[in-house]
């Protein structure tokens, strides 16, 4: 057990410090209190440490000392596997030599795992597909570790002072809150000689491209099962189940050991108007429906059953983890799951082929289109102060980043966003919530490989933004599983019944009342005739100060969603159209249409009946040309909105200016 | 008195009772230095060595690996001629198993139905005891191959002892075929491996002992990488024991010392450096140093 001093007393926690953690030093350094319970491995070459459940093989060989820190297994397309770790390090030793060798044997190396090779001049840190196995890098002790709370118990480096290493850990790239740490970014490995990390992935083409989409889906489920199989063999594996798709795919390719596995829910009491609580109850019923028509071995854990932490809990839990994910889960995971299983069997890291940023794709920008994802993403959210303030800073520093991390290297097979997303956003992120559910159980997803990832990556975005992979292998596993709605209440059947109620029947909710379209000129103002839906600016009327206005009347009370749907998207074109939309005659949502080309909308909280609501569609330059005709055509759907509200005009489209309309 | 100025003594601690025994055997240590002492203890013959330090206050026992029954077919206390070079009193256990059959080479202490390894390390203890080195904490035992089997047990019973070994059995069941299935004939009535391995008298696995008993001790384990038995199947199998046991998993206790010999394979490390190192550890227990991976 972990100790914590408190008021000159000794306080024990119930969790364990740095649980499967690890630290290399070059040279003996005293240990500090912290890994007093730590294993000892000593080389010639340096020193390990690791906790005692940490899954550990390593060997010295005439020129090298090679580690493999974690659970792996080798699972190749065409050849047999390696499921014995003692036998993976045997490969790595012998392709150490041999760059290609060893880069091709990492590519299919799945599981959740740190690879050092220390040589005398220097050596190679390597880790997973997608760095679940966190790795931090002391540049100036020459010390290599899971934790950075590790290091910082080793050495106490010194802060730094990097303005990126201030923001949320998905926008601090290579930067940590200390200046001589780095973390290993996925696809890189670490150069202990020079001391810089480089990339080895994704270097060449996909080696999916040319397969079929059939072939694909197959491969998919047959490296995923092949690890399962080996997994349920050593591990007892239990697994998360929520109302999402992730879990659903996981659970459908888990099918052949359904019979052997615990899985787990948890939820907690819903609360009006709070999202969070919404969410979880909404997983539980889903849960309960797919638990009603099949034999699975599960536990519901209530939040409400979770008891409070210690101070010294606290400690141990702020030294085991960059960060907070959800503590309050720990407890509930130790009492009712960590008796059941040692292996938390996750699928989180499927959104990596999900295509989320696939909005601010542009392939005519730097880096397709990711600093424009950053930029947007930065001025919002807990980053927004902090961006705003150090903005040129940051976009410098940012940009610094992409080249030190070799993003001008990743092959056209792949897009940036896609790399991004795997390698910043997942692998600084993911890793640190394994670090904190450490104390309960190890974590595996079948994932993590590269070659499912290539699977999930070449696919078009049309399979990716509609997740056709992931239910075409459900449904070539265990197609029962489709039947369940995804975040949804309604099952199949109740969809499709619900589809083939009209479109008409849904006009005849339309909230408000069309009361007329108008071209307006200084103080003329001329009708004209346009369906109560869309927007269009007339050629005739493409001049400079020209206000094409419509006008509503909301017939009940309601909080309402302005769907709109624009097409034109050029970064040139800013300044000449702007759609603003008015409650009241206050403006409420301004936005220059050439910003965004995806679909987005505006919700406006606590309309009134009677209320007025106008969009207005304004000419800012003479407009000549007919394009922009074509451009202004915008597409309107009015809903009540039944999900939770703030109190604010809201949007997600990071371009629109958004204002209070209403105290 | 032989011609090499070492003592012979016989005793049957048998008779006695426990304080008797710590007596006689006080009273038989008494001004020599180097003593072989056969012992009946628990209906058993033992053999042992013991080279007296003066004012030493560290017990080191040495346990023995294979021996060459041609060349010593009586009891043989391996390494004792290193003695004057190894720091505290020091006491050689000769494998009282060998004495069950001419031809074997190898025992593990099985002895009687797996009963001799436990009355070994009760023994051990006993005679550390009477040499003035009453506390666990100052002794170190060692052993390599089916010594270092031994050693990691008599210090898993010997609570706050420290053990070094190196290139262990750590499960002597998976040693070469022929050499376990001598012992399973002699000294188990020829019961399989897997019988052995379930019956929760016999010792086969030294870290499920250890699980089992829920403590390890300070252990120092030299491996040579080259070896690959040594490596996948002794170690990991320990490794593996310790994760999976809680219990095992706080103590700090286990240090791993890694070398590369091609050629010596599941030899044990040359003489000088395992002097040096056990003269370190020692040194260590005589600092009143916990002789611990955490705290060095």
């Amino acid at each position: 057990m972990a100790q914590d001093v408190e008021d000159g007393q000794i306080v024990e926690s119930r969790f364990e410090l740095f649980p499967r953690g690890f630290i290399f030093t070059e040279v003996a350094t005293a240990p500090p209190r912290e890994v007093q319970h730590f294993i000892k491995q000593e080389t010639e070459l340096g020193i390990l440490w690791h906790h005692p459940a940490l899954e550990v093989a390593l060997r010295v060989t005439p020129n090298a000392v090679v580690v493999i820190l974690g659970h792996a297994a080798y699972v190749p397309l065409y050849k047999d596997s390696i499921l014995v770790l003692d036998q993976i390090v045997e490969k790595v030793a012998e392709f150490h030599y041999n760059e290609t060798e060893l880069h091709d044997f990492l590519y299919d190396l799945a599981g959740r795992y740190a690879v050092l090779i220390i040589t005398n001049e220097g050596g190679r840190v390597y880790h997973d597909a997608h760095g679940m196995r966190s790795v931090y890098i002391d540049k100036i002790n020459n010390a290599i570790s899971s934790h950075i709370g590790l290091l910082k118990a080793y050495y106490s480096p010194a802060s730094s002072s990097s303005k990126l290493s201030d923001l949320t850990l998905p926008y601090q790239f290579d930067q940590t809150s200390f200046k001589h740490v780095t973390p290993l970014v996925p696809n890189h490995y670490f150069d202990l000689s020079s001391k810089i990390q480089k990339r080895y992935f994704p270097l060449q083409n996909n080696r999916f491209t040319d397969f079929s989409y059939d072939e694909k889906v197959d491969y998919f489920i047959d490296i995923w099962q092949k690890q399962l199989a080996a997994y349920s063999k050593k591990y007892s594996l239990v697994m998360s189940l929520t109302g999402g798709l992730d879990s659903r795919t996981s659970l459908a390719l888990a099918k052949p050991i359904w019979p052997s596995m615990h899985t787990f829910t948890y939820t907690t009491d819903p609360v009006p108007d709070d999202k969070w609580s919404s969410s979880l109850d909404k997983d539980r019923v889903i849960v309960e429906q797919i638990l009603d028509s099949m034999i699975l071995s599960h536990s519901m854990l209530k939040r409400e059953s979770s008891s409070e932490y210690s101070s010294a809990d606290e400690w141990v839990l702020n030294s085991n983890s960059a960060g907070q994910h959800g503590r309050w889960i720990l407890d509930l995971y130790m009492r009712e799951v960590t008796p059941r299983g040692n292996m938390h069997l996750r699928a989180n890291l499927l959104e990596t082929a999900r295509n989320y940023y696939a909005k601010f794709a542009d392939e005519t920008a730097e880096y397709g289109g990711l600093l424009r994802l950053i930029e947007a993403s930065l001025s919002g959210g807990k980053n927004r102060k902090h961006y705003t303030k150090n903005k040129s800073i940051i976009d410098d520093d940012i940009s610094s980043a992409l080249t030190r991390l070799q993003f001008d290297l990743v092959h056209s097979d792949y897009n940036y966003l896609d790399i991004y997303y795997w390698e910043i956003r997942m692998g600084r992120w993911v890793s640190e919530v394994f670090n904190e559910t450490d104390v309960a159980f190890d974590t595996f997803i079948p994932f993590n490989v590269r070659s499912l990832i290539d699977i999930g990556l070449s696919m078009n975005d049309e399979i990716k933004s509609t997740n056709q992979l992931f239910t075409d292998a459900i449904n070539k596993t265990a197609p029962v599983l489709n039947f369940f709605g995804i975040n949804e209440l309604s099952n199949l059947y109740e969809y499709k019944r619900e589809l083939a109620s009209s479109t008409t029947e849904r006009r005849n909710d339309f909230p408000l009342e069309h009361a007329g379209t108008f071209a307006i000129r200084g103080t003329d103002a001329i009708e004209i005739d346009q369906s109560s839906h869309s927007i269009q600016v007339p050629l005739k009327y493409l001049t400079k100060g020209t206000v094409v206005r419509k006008n509503y009347t909301a017939i009940h009370d309601m909080n309402l969603r302005v769907g709109i749907f624009n097409e034109y998207f050029n970064t040139n074109g800013f300044g000449y159209l702007k759609l603003n939309v008015y409650v009241n005659g206050s403006l409420a949502a301004e936005n220059d249409i050439s910003q965004w080309k995806y679909p987005f909308g505006v919700t406006i909280p606590g309309i009134t009946m009677g209320d007025t609501l106008a969009i207005e569609m304004h000419v800012l330059r003479n407009c000549s040309a007919k394009s922009w005709q074509t451009a202004s055509t915008t597409e309107f759907t009015f809903d009540v909105w039944e999900g939770s509200v703030s109190d604010q005009v809201r949007s997600d489209n990071p371009f629109t200016a958004l204002f209070r309309v209403k105290d | 008195m032989d011609v090499s100025g070492t003592t012979e003594r016989r005793v049957d601690l048998d008779i006695l009772n426990d304080d008797d025994r710590i007596y006689v055997l006080r009273s038989i240590f008494e001004g020599v230095t180097t003593l072989r002492l056969s012992i009946r203890y628990r209906l058993n013959d033992w053999s042992i060595r013991i080279h007296k330090k003066p004012d030493a206050n560290t017990a080191l026992f040495l346990l023995n690996g294979a021996v060459n029954r041609v060349k010593s077919p009586g009891p043989v206390f391996q390494r004792s001629t290193w003695t004057d070079q190894l720091d505290g009193h020091v006491i050689s256990i000769a494998d009282s198993t060998l004495a069950l059959d001419t031809e074997m080479s190898i025992g593990w202490a099985q002895g009687h139905a797996g009963a001799d390894i436990m009355n070994q390390a009760e023994l051990a203890i006993l005679v550390s005891e009477s040499l003035g080195v009453p506390r666990a904490e100052d002794r170190l035992y060692f052993g390599s191959s089916a010594g270092g089997f031994q050693a990691l047990v008599m210090s898993t019973l010997d609570r706050g002892s420290s053990v070094m070994v190196n290139n262990p059995q750590v499960d002597w069941t998976r040693y070469h075929k022929n050499v376990v299935d001598r012992v399973r004939s002699v000294c188990h009535s020829d019961r399989s491996a897997n019988a052995l391995r379930t019956d929760e008298h016999v010792v086969t696995n030294v870290g499920e002992f250890m699980a089992k008993m829920d403590y390890l001790p300070r252990v120092h384990y030299f491996v040579n990488s080259a070896s690959k038995a040594d490596m996948t199947i002794h170690l990991a199998s320990l490794l593996s024991s310790v994760r999976d046991s809680p219990g095992l998993t706080r103590t700090g206790n286990l240090r791993i010392v890694h070398y590369f010999d091609k050629v010596s394979g599941h030899n044990p490390l040359p003489k000088e450096r395992t002097v040096r190192e056990i003269n370190s550890l020692i040194e260590d227990l005589n600092r009143g140093k916990k002789v611990s991976v955490g705290l060095s």
